[in-house]
């Protein structure tokens, strides 16, 4: 399932196992007692402590735990998806950048939204891509430039405008959609 | 519903049908700290197939389309490109970026589909008999390091034994690759060699350039891409080192890497692996039926410059393989694999370059299995600031095969032994 001669479907279902299993786990833990924790500090940490939460294991388990979904993540990058790694390229500061916006756009302290950012932010070029050069018949370089002042301008609206991100936009897209034109 | 199927069908029948064309990516860049260089090659390798098709009709009656795709130089920009363009029949990938080539060594040869990585990438793909698909003629970069040793010989009488020779490198797979020869040559000649690495993007070379001010290296090799070329040939201004006694190899010896200091990078060299200049009857066609037609890639500036020169160069060896291939297997319309059969047929005459209307452009050469890596030969250009033009300041030699083609030899049993090849022609 790595190596050259793999299928693109073959690597598409076994990095699509390893996302459900981590997404039921990630789903559970959060709406757990450890879930709590976290969001009683996220969102008050004095006061959270006040009512008895250990806030020393609470953000070092956090931390721990993430660590550990951002592990299987790189692995499965570099090996499934990548195939070799640039030292010193594959995992720099431009994919910290990429992986904080798909948080940020996606919705921040919401699971769903880390999905939506994920897809938009991978989507979003390929989309211009296609659009731009493909339609349009514009310069690759051009398309290249607008996507990253585009990816910049929704950054910016997104932290002004919705700090929820995309989730919070369909959370209230599914609400108004309930009262018409699909009640139910 | 009924008429909704039978509406489609027959949209997608009176769809125009799919002419024969041959497809050649350009995996280009545009943006990023490697634009200035990388630019020029892209305009001079679509120019070329504009012009095949604006003057001839195509090659051997069929026409060519380009694909670009930037790739930024980043490595993983540059897979998924071809991850994306492959399907299209795309016959020969050239990504212009030694990182990119790693990756797509595997790739690529899975699929069937040739490289050809001028001048860059994997040297020990010279083996044909381990990389089937990689091809890299006509040099490499242990050519390369051999050249600039020898052009040391020369201008000091055949002795550079206890003179210190400095490399200053991209801190990439492409800045490293000639470091192994280097230290080879450094044993049999007796010169020292020492290693200054520049981490991505080189715009950060004080510490590096004070090093060598302190050091006083009696030469300076500079094996650079992009913006760390221009920052390096100041940075050397800055500290008033001897420019004859400092040295790129042929990705750092473009107008836009010496432009920038001006006068003070007045007799800067690099080595080359094919003629440089603008004053050859191929330039009058891409004047009149390219630029002059508007149909030039990028703004139509850069013909006659160094890179533009070698994409060009580039796309007529594409051109000349595909000839080649067809000719082999009788069709027009030829498939990845009779490419990569072209690919190791080719022979390129002076008589056919002056053909062409690119007399002297580049060595004589013919590729063979076991040798997908050319002659190597190299030439020494200087660059004069006050007329802005580079000029040969040597003949076109060969390098040290002696010491090269062992290092050939083991690294590529070692990539075959690592990957279960076995070595064969067929």
């Amino acid at each position: 399932m790595t190596g050259p001669n793999t299928e693109a479907w073959a690597k598409y279902m076994i990095c699509l196992v390893f996302l459900t299993v981590a997404g039921i786990l990630a789903r559970n833990m959060t709406r757990g007692a450890l879930g709590r924790k976290w969001s009683a500090i996220r969102d008050m940490d004095i006061a959270a402590e006040i009512i008895g939460v250990n806030p020393l294991t609470a953000k070092l388990s956090a931390f721990a735990i993430s660590g550990f979904f951002i592990g299987i993540s790189g692995a499965l990058f570099f090996s499934v998806y990548l195939g070799a790694a640039e030292v010193g390229e594959v995992f720099g500061i431009q994919k910290s950048f990429l992986v904080l916006f798909m948080i940020i756009i996606g919705g921040l302290g919401s699971i769903f939204g880390s999905f939506a950012g994920a897809a938009f932010m991978v989507l979003l070029p390929v989309l211009l891509k296609n659009v731009l050069v493909g339609g349009l018949g514009w310069d690759t370089a051009l398309a290249a430039h607008l996507e990253f002042v585009i990816v910049g301008a929704l950054i910016i609206v997104f932290l002004i405008a919705e700090p929820h991100g995309l989730a919070q936009l369909w959370r209230v897209a599914k609400e108004k959609l309930r009262l018409w034109p699909f009640p139910h | 519903m009924k008429r909704l199927a039978t509406a489609t069908v027959a949209a997608v029948m009176a769809a125009a049908p799919v002419m024969a064309d041959l497809v050649f990516p350009s995996l280009s860049y545009r943006t990023g700290a490697y634009a200035a260089n990388g630019i020029p090659f892209a305009d001079g390798y679509a120019d070329y197939f504009t012009l095949l098709n604006e003057r001839d009709g195509g090659i051997g009656g069929v026409m060519t389309r380009l694909l670009e795709c930037e790739t930024g130089y980043n490595t993983e920009k540059g897979v998924e490109c071809y991850e994306a363009t492959k399907g299209e029949g795309s016959l020969v990938y050239q990504p212009l970026s030694t990182g990119i080539t790693y990756q797509l060594i595997p790739k690529a040869t899975a699929d069937g589909i040739p490289m050809h990585t001028m001048g860059y990438g994997r040297t020990s793909a010279a083996n044909g008999k381990v990389f089937s698909n990689v091809f890299n003629y006509p040099a490499n970069y242990w050519n390369g390091a051999s050249l600039v040793v020898n052009h040391l010989l020369d201008i000091n009488g055949g002795d550079i034994k206890g003179k210190t020779v400095a490399l200053v490198y991209h801190n990439s797979a492409y800045g490293k690759e000639p470091i192994p020869t280097l230290e080879a040559l450094a044993a049999k000649h007796g010169f020292n060699l020492s290693l200054l690495a520049v981490d991505h993007p080189g715009q950060e070379q004080k510490s590096q350039w004070l090093q060598i001010r302190r050091e006083r290296p009696d030469y300076v090799v500079m094996w650079g891409w992009g913006v760390m070329n221009q920052v390096a040939i100041q940075e050397a201004a800055n500290i008033r080192y001897p420019m004859e006694n400092f040295i790129g190899v042929w990705w750092s010896g473009s107008e836009n890497d010496v432009l920038p200091a001006g006068d003070a990078a007045d007799g800067y060299k690099h080595i080359t692996f094919h003629n440089v200049g603008d004053d050859y009857p191929i330039f009058e066609d891409v004047a009149k039926y390219v630029v002059g037609a508007g149909k030039a890639a990028g703004a139509g500036d850069q013909v006659g410059t160094v890179l533009y020169n070698r994409g060009f160069y580039a796309a007529m060896l594409a051109a000349e393989a595909v000839r080649k291939a067809q000719e082999i297997h009788g069709v027009g319309d030829i498939t990845p694999a009779m490419m990569r059969d072209g690919m190791e047929a080719l022979e390129i005459t002076e008589a056919r370059m002056a053909e062409l209307g690119m007399p002297g452009f580049g060595p004589s050469f013919a590729v063979s299995c076991e040798n997908h890596g050319g002659p190597g030969t190299g030439a020494v250009a200087q660059w004069d600031a006050s007329a802005k033009k580079w000029s040969l300041i040597s003949d076109f030699s060969s390098p040290d095969m002696s010491v090269i083609q062992p290092l050939i030899d083991a690294d590529s049993a070692a990539f075959a032994a690592e990957n279960n090849i076995t070595e064969g022609c067929n």
